[in-house]
């Protein structure tokens, strides 16, 4: 705990003791009804968390980055599919921040840090998910309008959004929009039988000539993927690897107090070889994780160049290592891991989904790879030089 | 240092890969070249916000103003 300040650490155990009494009592129900209460949501509402990084002039809490870090940490501990709606809400409440107009941001922010106003974030279609470049969904000009044409697919809370930033091409220029959910033309169907987040209201947003009103594009033409989604992206990104070290933990918390009560052999399970490595395992990595993600977001903090990277590595390695960690708590829980009236085994499914989402595990793969060959090649080079 | 070597050693740091590439001049299209992929975007916004203790506003948001390291020079000297 030595990275958070005094008023961190008290934020922590005021959002573990949140979640502990709001949450966790009910993840498995919502699970299991594939579907996040609204009293949830109205409840997050009156504590401010809807607002956490908005600042305080739009009426949020002005949260650092490795506050909203900490916060989706004890959401994700219980709950990954309401750590999803932070995740996209914040996405798109930070999106406005940035690149929004000061109208814009007067129009939406208050609202969406009192929770008045759910946000979602459509980019994803049903044949382009990893490669954003392919999206085919069109915004046409017409006089002062755009007329919105097109498909997303498992978009995030997309059932129940109030607005939607669409991704989509203008004249083949990649543009972004808030669409309002009572937009005519706008179809939203809610997609069922996940293996994880089942509970995030994910949607099919259908849009059948549409009308957006141009005042409604955030930022400019063209900067719509490079810019608007990746700035958008490193929040969810944040959001996934805090909440995935959430998820670690839980498994800690979950199989420490067992491998400690239950017998077998006459022996506690902590007594055996193979047992004791698995928590061991689970522990190193658990701390190695907290360490990346605190980094990342100190980086983002302080607008450090290196942010975006440091983000990415905590999301790759954080949710590599919830899904091979829950995958072992299953294991060590034995049945009762196997049932769904058990975190335990929401933790596996929601795991393997983490790996997937705000950039897929291989993407990361594919931008630090090379990210690290070119880092240290050149120490290479130098090296070679000097003989 | 200046401003514009200031950006080329980052851009020397974060982009080049191969000897060739390193002949980048001033007013060549980095863009155009394809040295941009989606990481070097962010780096690069993130990077001339920290430098040079700016920051880049939705108008500021043109292809050209980040396209060449004249340009980009130009852009911050704009700022400071």
């Amino acid at each position: 705990m030595s990275h958070l300040s005094k008023q961190q650490q008290e934020l922590y155990s005021e959002f573990l003791k949140f979640a502990k009494t709001n949450v966790e009592p009910y993840a498995n129900q919502w699970d299991r009804e594939e579907c996040i209460s609204r009293k949830i949501i109205d409840i997050c509402s009156e504590a401010g968390y809807l607002g956490g990084t908005v600042p305080a002039e739009y009426g949020g809490q002005g949260w650092d980055n490795l506050t909203y870090g900490i916060f989706n940490e004890a959401i994700g501990r219980s709950s990954i599919s309401l750590s999803g709606l932070f995740n996209v809400h914040t996405m798109i409440e930070q999106t406005i921040l940035k690149w929004g107009t000061e109208e814009q941001k007067q129009r939406w922010l208050p609202f969406m840090a009192k929770g008045e106003i759910l946000g979602a974030f459509a980019l994803t279609e049903p044949e382009a998910g990893s490669d954003a470049a392919g999206i085919t969904t069109e915004y046409r000009l017409d006089g002062d309008k755009l007329i919105l044409n097109g498909k997303k697919k498992w978009i995030t809370f997309g059932a129940i959004a109030d607005i939607i930033l669409v991704f989509g091409k203008l004249e083949g220029k990649p543009v972004a929009c808030i669409v309002e959910k009572n937009t005519p033309g706008l179809t939203v169907t809610p997609v069922k039988d996940m293996l994880g987040f089942r509970a995030g209201h994910l949607a099919v947003l259908q849009f059948d000539n549409c009308v957006v009103s141009k005042e409604n594009m955030i930022g400019k033409e063209g900067f719509a993927l490079n810019y608007i989604a990746l700035y958008a992206l490193e929040f969810g990104r944040i959001s996934v690897a805090f909440s995935a070290l959430g998820l670690l933990r839980g498994c800690l918390e979950i199989c420490s107090e067992h491998v400690q009560k239950r017998k077998t052999f006459d022996k506690r399970l902590i007594e055996h070889g193979a047992i004791r490595k698995m928590i061991a395992d689970m522990g190193v990595d658990y701390e190695a994780a907290k360490l990346l993600c605190y980094n990342a977001t100190i980086a983002k903090n302080n607008h450090s160049p290196d942010a975006t990277e440091k983000v990415m590595i905590a999301k790759y390695f954080t949710t590599m290592a919830a899904a091979r960690h829950s995958s072992n708590a299953v294991q060590i829980m034995g049945a009762f891991g196997c049932n769904e009236s058990f975190a335990v085994s929401r933790y596996y499914r929601d795991s393997k989904t983490m790996e997937i989402i705000e950039g897929s595990n291989e993407i990361h793969q594919m931008l630090l790879g090379k990210s690290f060959a070119r880092q240290f090649g050149k120490v290479t080079k130098i090296k070679d030089e000097s003989n | 240092m200046k401003i514009k070597e200031t950006i080329l050693e980052f851009i020397k740091a974060n982009l080049i890969i191969s000897q060739n590439e390193e002949m980048l001049s001033d007013n060549d299209n980095i863009f155009e070249l394809g040295f941009v992929n989606s990481l070097f975007a962010m780096k690069l916004l993130n990077y001339l916000e920290s430098e040079f203790k700016i920051v880049v506003e939705p108008e500021d948001m043109d292809i050209s103003n980040f396209s060449t390291l004249t340009n980009i020079e130009a852009f911050v000297k704009n700022k400071l």
